[in-house]
């Protein structure tokens, strides 16, 4: 049997990257790197070199780097829009049903409040936030171009939610989806297809997620991956999060991992008995 | 930054161990990283294509600190097994331990 355990070269390359990624800043990386290391020392070979290429890859965007991110977010907004622009409203991207819980897009829409108020590109515009679907079904939009919407969130993974978000919106018959615009931090490239090809939305974002495996690796090399996945996630029993939730295999941490990241990132493995924790817990 | 912990370090190298060894010496793997790093620095080990292999220079440290921080003292590095440990009976008493109870 395959001795499991994990050797300095696999410490020297987890910092390798941690380094070139700038993550030996981030607070708590300590503790992420050594819960990766505790969880290699139990994958055999193939394991590890999958999880070290997937860490290559990995997006972990610490709290401080948002208002920088987001404030690019809106430089990058085409002056063209706000020609005639004199009011945004600003709604989160979030489930009705999620709207009584604290969620990343509602925490999103207060740092971009505050950004707006700083860039003098908008120092003309009033910025108005809606607070929840009720409210934002009592307003009658102008749609002359005078008005926009922005639906923001820090990440946008299956497409799920924000459908969810629009469906429940367009119940105020006055919302036209040419005046609104859809600003994320990181959004999975089949939730873009969603967002630009169904709904033809225009969006803004500071980082384009790939599915991991699927769209990283040709044939045959792919489906090894996967079998590779598969036996690691094993380890874990992620259920309908396998792979990811819709199995986006998204490589992703902000201020919480999403559920749509691999579950071997963030999920609890237990390997012979022993409970280990991820590196990016989400609770 | 201990020496010993470099020595430890460049013992695993040299032996191809296993770091559980350093673990158990109360060592993080975040710690690990750093002094491969520093040893690297130093010129102690050489990372080529991610290999890590000691250097000579490595190699004369390994021997000038073994003096130092060779274990021959064998209660350092062998513990009892406390937990299989009963109370101690007498001669002619007959010790049947429960089916349970038994961890060897």
């Amino acid at each position: 049997m395959e001795n499991k355990y994990v050797t300095i070269q696999d410490v020297n390359r987890l910092r390798k990257i941690f380094k070139e990624k700038n993550w030996i800043n981030f607070p708590n990386e300590d503790s992420v790197f050594n819960n990766f290391c505790h969880l290699l020392n139990n994958l055999a070979d193939e394991q590890k070199q999958l999880i070290h290429e997937l860490t290559e890859k990995y997006l972990w965007i610490s709290s401080n780097d948002y208002a920088n991110r987001f404030n690019t977010i809106l430089n990058n907004i085409d002056d063209n829009y706000l020609l005639t622009c004199r009011k945004i409203y600003l709604f989160p991207v979030i489930k009705p049903e999620d709207e009584p819980n604290i969620k990343s897009g509602k925490h999103c829409i207060y740092i971009f409040k505050g950004l707006f108020a700083l860039n003098p590109k908008f120092s003309d515009i009033n910025i108005e936030i809606i607070e929840d679907f009720e409210s934002l079904k009592s307003i009658v939009f102008k749609n002359d171009g005078s008005e926009l919407i922005f639906l923001i969130d820090d990440f946008i993974g299956s497409g799920e939610t924000f459908t969810a978000t629009l469906d429940e919106a367009k119940k105020n018959q006055t919302l036209s989806e040419k005046f609104i615009l859809v600003l994320s931090l990181v959004i999975q490239l089949d939730a873009l297809n969603v967002i630009k090809n169904k709904y033809g939305l225009f969006t803004l974002y500071s980082e384009l997620g790939k599915k991991g495996i699927t769209d990283e690796y040709e044939s045959p090399e792919k489906e090894q991956k996967i079998k590779v996945m598969e036996q690691i996630e094993k380890y874990i029993k992620p259920n309908f999060f396998s792979f990811g939730y819709e199995r986006c295999e998204a490589l992703v941490t902000m201020i919480r991992t999403p559920d749509n990241t691999f579950p071997f990132f963030w999920m609890k493995s237990k390997i012979n008995g022993i409970e280990f924790l991820p590196p990016f817990p989400r609770n | 930054m201990e020496t010993k912990e470099l020595y430890l370090l460049l013992n695993v190298v040299k032996e191809n161990k296993n770091l559980n060894l350093l673990i158990r010496e109360g060592m993080s793997y975040k710690l690990i990283g750093e002094i491969t790093e520093f040893a690297a620095k130093e010129k102690l080990l050489e990372i080529l294509q991610g290999q890590i292999t000691l250097t000579e220079l490595g190699e004369s440290k390994l021997i000038s600190w073994a003096k130092l921080f060779k274990r021959t003292n064998k209660k350092e590095w062998i513990e009892p097994a406390l937990k299989s440990k009963v109370a101690k009976i007498d001669k002619n008493d007959i010790f049947l331990p429960s089916q349970d109870e038994l961890s060897f």
